[in-house]
């Protein structure tokens, strides 16, 4: 099925590391954070060993993870082929009289070593935090809901659209769509329409949903009123929609 | 006292399009009503009026005695639960049981009267051990039923159906159908709306037939196996109607609309001594 692709929590770690959901999330966001702004090598090691502790002590799937860095590829290859090349400096080598420098080099291992110990640390977070317990987190620590909201509804109906995307394919392969065809340029017009009638049916699909959640209160009191009635008997600060106290809490 | 008291109720769309015409009904407390009609007939918008996701631009629509407004959408809302077609408009969070407590907490009950109705309505559905899943490693008949669990947590005294045997497989469709039986039992009033003839006939104890907007006819099922609304109401009769209606003999007698019907009219014309001995001992 589609949507297991965007199932965020699969790979289960065995323990917590931190009990509470928002203290992790912190945590490790500062962690992000610091990973991300420091560039001395001996700090950034020492960080790496420090993720690749936890990821141990979690116990996350290595499998898991090392399978999700192939979704860095995209962002991070481009960037480390082409930085050895673009950056001026101590030339140590050169491909076809284009020449590599070493600043170039020791940058482009530096961004790769932040990409891997980023990657890891979401790894963790994913890991030892259910989706909807980190939504939750997120909303505790001050995010705005609004914004939380939307990651919430994008996850949710990322799965749908894939397979809106994929029935529609089918029927236009029904009648006659060929991968083949996609070189000419009639197909990049079909896809463009595909796109156009995809983009309609989620508008369409949206004003469908929001009657669902009128059908359900959602409107009826204001969110700040729900938040007030919410911690009134409950003191969860969360209200909408991952507002609900999961199972696993 | 009536469920739903809707009198002489117009709606028009923007582009001038009369969903609703002057439309008149009375849906009895506790009853199984099966709305009938062709596309483009007014179900579904009768269906967001009953919800107060539309309200009414003319006439008047009742809901357990409380007049349909601005002032008491919200607690009309918690009165009538509306279970759309599709599953995925309806079931939008992340997991089954954030899900079913969405309605409860904009009522803003205490966490463990939440947890209590998500329980039973998870329960009452069958999927109470699918709480902690994403709504995509379900089936289409396993959301079908979240949806419905989301209602049911809000515990309304009606609860709206709009097509809801659609896409369901026919063993999906049976469940559902006895689902709904079962709600009713409970003292649910239940409407769905349908094309499903079959399903209407033998199940519910009330039909509206509409048609362009307008009330065809309101009455018992046996409506569905009279020709004449059935051809008004660009449908067609129940398949074991169909099967009565082209065979001779029962062409002027009045068409069964369920298998008990069916196979009580057969015994009349196969044993006619032995049926008029059960209507005597009746009698």
């Amino acid at each position: 099925m589609v949507g297991q692709f965007f199932d965020v929590s699969e790979g289960k770690a065995k323990r917590k590391i931190i009990e509470s959901d928002p203290k992790r999330v912190i945590g490790l966001l500062i962690l992000l954070a610091l990973s991300a702004s420091f560039n001395h090598p001996i700090i950034l090691a020492g960080l790496g060993l420090v993720v690749l502790s936890l990821c141990l002590w979690a116990g996350i799937s290595w499998r898991y993870a090392c399978l999700r860095l192939l979704l860095l590829i995209p962002f991070g290859l481009g960037a480390i082929v082409l930085l050895p090349f673009a950056i001026d400096g101590t030339v140590i080598s050169s491909i076809l009289g284009f020449s590599i420098s070493l600043e170039g080099v020791l940058l482009a291992t530096r961004l790769i070593v932040k990409l891997v110990i980023c990657h890891f640390l979401i790894c963790l977070m994913l890991s030892t935090t259910p989706f909807t317990a980190l939504l939750r987190a997120l909303i505790r620590i001050g995010i705005p809901s609004v914004i939380v909201e939307i990651m919430l509804f994008t996850l949710r109906y990322l799965a749908v659209l894939f397979e809106e995307i994929e029935r529609m394919i089918l029927a236009q392969q029904s009648r006659g769509l060929t991968i083949a065809s996609f070189a000419s340029w009639s197909s990049y017009k079909r896809c463009g329409e595909l796109l156009g009638v995809l983009l309609i049916r989620s508008y369409e699909r949206s004003g469908r949903i929001y009657q669902a959640m009128l059908a359900r209160g959602y409107g009826s009191i204001t969110m700040q009123e729900g938040e007030v009635a919410h911690e009134r008997h409950s003191n969860r600060k969360s209200f909408l929609p991952v507002s609900g106290q999961n199972e696993s809490d | 006292m009536n469920a739903i008291r809707i009198e002489n109720l117009s709606y028009q769309y923007p582009d001038k399009t009369k969903a609703i015409d002057r439309l008149s009904i009375e849906i009895p407390i506790g009853s199984k009503v099966a709305l009938l009609g062709p596309n483009g007939a007014g179900k579904s918008t009768l269906m967001h009026h009953l919800n107060g996701i539309k309200l009414p631009q003319q006439g008047t629509i009742e809901i357990m005695g409380l007049p349909l407004n601005n002032k008491t959408v919200k607690q009309i809302r918690q009165k009538v639960g509306l279970v759309f077609q599709d599953p995925d408009d309806q079931v939008f969070s992340a997991t089954v049981w954030e899900d079913v407590q969405f309605g409860p907490r904009y009522l803003g009950l205490s966490e463990e009267e939440i947890e209590e109705r998500c329980n039973m309505a998870l329960g009452s559905v069958g999927m109470l051990e699918y709480r902690s899943k994403p709504p995509y490693h379900l089936s289409y008949g396993q959301k079908k039923r979240v949806a419905i669990a989301g209602i049911l947590a809000m515990k309304p005294d009606i609860v709206v159906l709009d097509e809801p045997m659609s896409y369901l497989d026919p063993s999906g469709q049976d469940e559902l159908a006895y689902l709904l039986k079962s709600l009713n039992y409970f003292g649910k009033t239940i409407i769905v709306s349908t094309h499903d003839v079959d399903f209407a006939a033998a199940w519910a104890d009330q039909v509206i037939l509409l048609r362009d907007g307008k009330l065809l006819v309101t009455g018992e099922p046996d409506l569905l196996v009279d020709p004449q609304w059935i051809q008004e109401a660009k449908l067609h009769l129940p398949r074991i109607a169909r099967l009565f209606y082209m065979l001779p003999p029962f062409k002027d007698k009045k068409l069964p609309k369920n298998e008990l019907e069916a196979s009580r009219l057969l015994y009349e014309i196969l044993e006619p001594e032995a049926e008029e001995d059960r209507l005597e001992k009746k009698g």
